[in-house]
């Protein structure tokens, strides 16, 4: 099975979801408003459908990416990462989350001393966006950063 | 009465220091603005409308017109450098200017956006002081149904411009008008696939999109896909100026990238990114770059940073002369005339005739300012290609992160836009474009209310579709699509037949 297939499949579903959930906006009395919210979604939800079926019917993605089930499973480590992060973001605060994923990350893309560079690009974008932007980032349990 | 004299009085009121200096000042804060994700022009120059009540007019319109402008320069900074296109706008230079950097050129990539954007810039303002009446008043020809076939051509040129499945492109243009579609219909309020969700209520913002389909998918691509570059560092190659071969290649591309960005601006509501849009498209069906836009050609670059430009001179012309906003930032530039009591209209050129001169005599100023401060910054910017790939990727990732949140300080804006990376960067599994997604959701509103309201005009039927522009306009669009079957059918076919070519 090639990935352009699988990816495309998926998509054919979510057309279909769509497709089904459109008919399922409130119309209100068409007065003034002849063609009303949910015409547009359904030809939409349609049209994707259509469009998803004849490129699995032809012929594969001349231009899509080789994909292995090394790819895919550094792909499911780098998502966790992201998650992982996310939902620290708001508990640690920025700048112990964001060290937290560079450090993984700068390892991971072959840096040999990951720890430093992340502590001082952290540490400058918060400075960056905080200090200079007047914006606020979530701060966490380092108040004072 | 003749232009020069008052455009010279125009001139001697905004050189004064006070005005000069806010033009400065605005053409920093805008192109600030315009490197930040997540911040765009419109708000900024919301957040100085409390600063208008101490100061003239004049220097406040001044001030708010250099952001506006100068986020227009900004805005490419990101999209070449990092591939995080700040505004919407710039998002078609994210694709031949990152690759230009990819191969080195990011100087001449730089170099060319903001020449293009000072020329853009600096001919839609000629054109908005000579002939500001006549193309307003026939900008107010375009009613919904012509808009709705301008919007169907202007997609269905994203569709078929990048990418090499027609199928694939127009799947990834109906994503995008799908994503558009979430959130309460503007018309009737009735919300759509928000699935009880209320942030959705609102819709997705574009930028958060855009930022997720271009940065953060890049970083996966690379992380997972060009492992053998992550060790490098994005090298510049030879001399960061232009080249004789640059400047032959990028002038037309400006030419045409001004005018169609010109009048993209002046139709009320469109703006600059159908202007970039329909600039970029341009070079892939009539320029010389037809086979190489999107891998790195200067056209690419030229025509597209020249274009959102130079709708920007085009936006102002009707809200000056007809008081119709034809962007989110002339809107708020518009509420400012009338907190002032200037009432914007046919009169306005007459009876405020210092104001607007002032005004368009800033512009000149502006344009100037920007080309000023962004040439010589070019060595130092491209200097964040010193950093390796290995340490750059991440931190882009990061910064996208920041850019989402920052939109709304929410946290959930963070989860999706590394939800859009990795859409963006799975499309690539399937050869769909990104951009065409990122067009169709930026298009898509317009799409369906222009269509809704033409279908109303012309009593509840579809006859709106055989009015004379909207007609040539649709005709055109099926032309475009039968010469890109015939076009790619044959390229498949040369392929096909040179030998020890992959199919």
């Amino acid at each position: 099975m090639r990935a352009d297939r699988v990816f495309v499949a998926l998509l054919l579903v979510i057309s279909i979801a769509y497709a089904f959930e459109a008919t399922r906006i409130f119309n209100p009395p068409a007065i003034a408003d002849p063609l009303g919210p949910r015409a547009f979604p359904q030809f939409l939800g349609i049209v994707g459908v259509v469009l998803c079926i004849a490129i699995l019917l032809g012929r594969p993605a001349e231009d899509g990416l080789p994909i292995t089930p090394t790819v895919l499973r550094e792909m499911a480590s780098i998502l966790a990462a992201l998650a992982a992060y996310t939902l620290l973001l708001p508990r640690l605060g920025f700048v112990l989350a964001t060290t937290g994923l560079l450090t993984a990350g700068f390892a991971y893309a072959g840096a040999r001393r990951p720890v430093i560079p992340a502590v001082i690009y952290a540490v400058l974008v918060h400075l960056l966006f905080t200090r200079l932007l007047g914006m606020r980032l979530p701060t966490g349990i380092l108040p004072w950063l | 009465m003749s232009v020069i004299p008052q455009l010279m009085a125009g001139f001697s009121t905004a050189l004064n220091l006070e005005n000069l200096l806010s033009a400065v000042l605005g053409c920093f804060l805008g192109t600030i603005v315009g490197i930040l994700p997540g911040l765009g022009p419109s708000t900024t120059v919301a957040l100085l409308i409390p600063v208008a009540f101490a100061v003239r007019p004049d220097t406040m319109l001044i001030m708010m017109c250099g952001v506006y402008l100068g986020a227009m320069y900004g805005g490419s900074l990101t999209s070449i450098l990092l591939k995080v296109p700040g505004e919407a706008s710039s998002a078609l230079t994210a694709i031949d200017g990152f690759e230009m950097a990819r191969q080195g050129r990011a100087g001449q990539a730089l170099a060319i956006s903001a020449i293009g954007s000072f020329i853009g810039g600096t001919l839609s303002v000629v054109a908005l002081t000579v002939v500001a009446r006549p193309i307003a008043q026939a900008a107010l020809r375009f009613g919904p149904s012509e808009y709705f076939a301008l919007m169907v051509f202007a997609l269905v040129m994203s569709a078929t411009l990048i990418g090499k499945s027609l199928l694939r492109g127009f799947l990834a243009v109906v994503l995008g008008i799908m994503l558009a579609v979430i959130g309460s219909d503007l018309q009737t309020g009735v919300p759509r696939f928000t699935l009880g969700i209320s942030e959705l209520l609102d819709g997705i913002d574009v930028v958060i999109v855009i930022i997720g389909v271009f940065g953060v998918a890049e970083v996966l691509y690379y992380l997972l896909h060009e492992r053998r570059v992550l060790g490098e560092r994005l090298a510049l190659r030879g001399r960061l100026w232009l080249s004789r071969d640059d400047w032959r290649r990028s002038a037309p591309a400006v030419g045409r990238g001004s005018v169609v960005g010109f009048l993209a601006g002046v139709m009320p509501g469109s703006g600059s990114t159908l202007g970039s849009l329909l600039a970029y498209a341009m070079e892939g069906r009539f320029g010389r770059a037809r086979r190489t836009l999107g891998t790195g050609a200067i056209e690419g670059v030229a025509s597209v940073e020249t274009a959102n430009n130079a709708a920007t001179g085009g936006a102002l012309i009707p809200m000056f002369t007809l008081g119709i906003p034809g962007s989110g930032t002339t809107a708020v530039l518009l509420a400012v005339l009338l907190m002032y009591g200037v009432q914007p209209g046919p009169r306005l050129m007459i009876q405020q005739a210092d104001l607007f001169w002032t005004v368009v005599a800033s512009l000149y100023i502006s344009n100037i300012i920007l080309l000023i401060m962004n040439l010589p910054m070019i060595p130092l910017f491209v200097k964040i290609l010193d950093i390796p790939a290995r340490f750059l990727m991440p931190a882009i990732g990061v910064f996208a992160a920041v850019g989402a949140y920052s939109i709304n300080r929410s946290v959930a804006d963070v989860w999706l836009v590394f939800f859009f990376g990795l859409l963006g960067y799975t499309m690539r599994w399937a050869g769909m474009p990104p951009v065409a997604l990122v067009l169709g959701m930026v298009l898509g509103d317009r799409l369906e209310q222009s269509l809704r309201q033409a279908f109303i005009l012309s009593n509840r039927s579809f006859e709106f579709l055989l009015r004379p522009i909207t007609l040539v306009l649709l005709s055109v669009t099926v032309l475009v699509v039968v010469l890109d079957i015939v076009a790619k059918t044959r390229d498949r076919r040369r392929a096909a037949a040179a030998p020890g070519s992959p199919g």
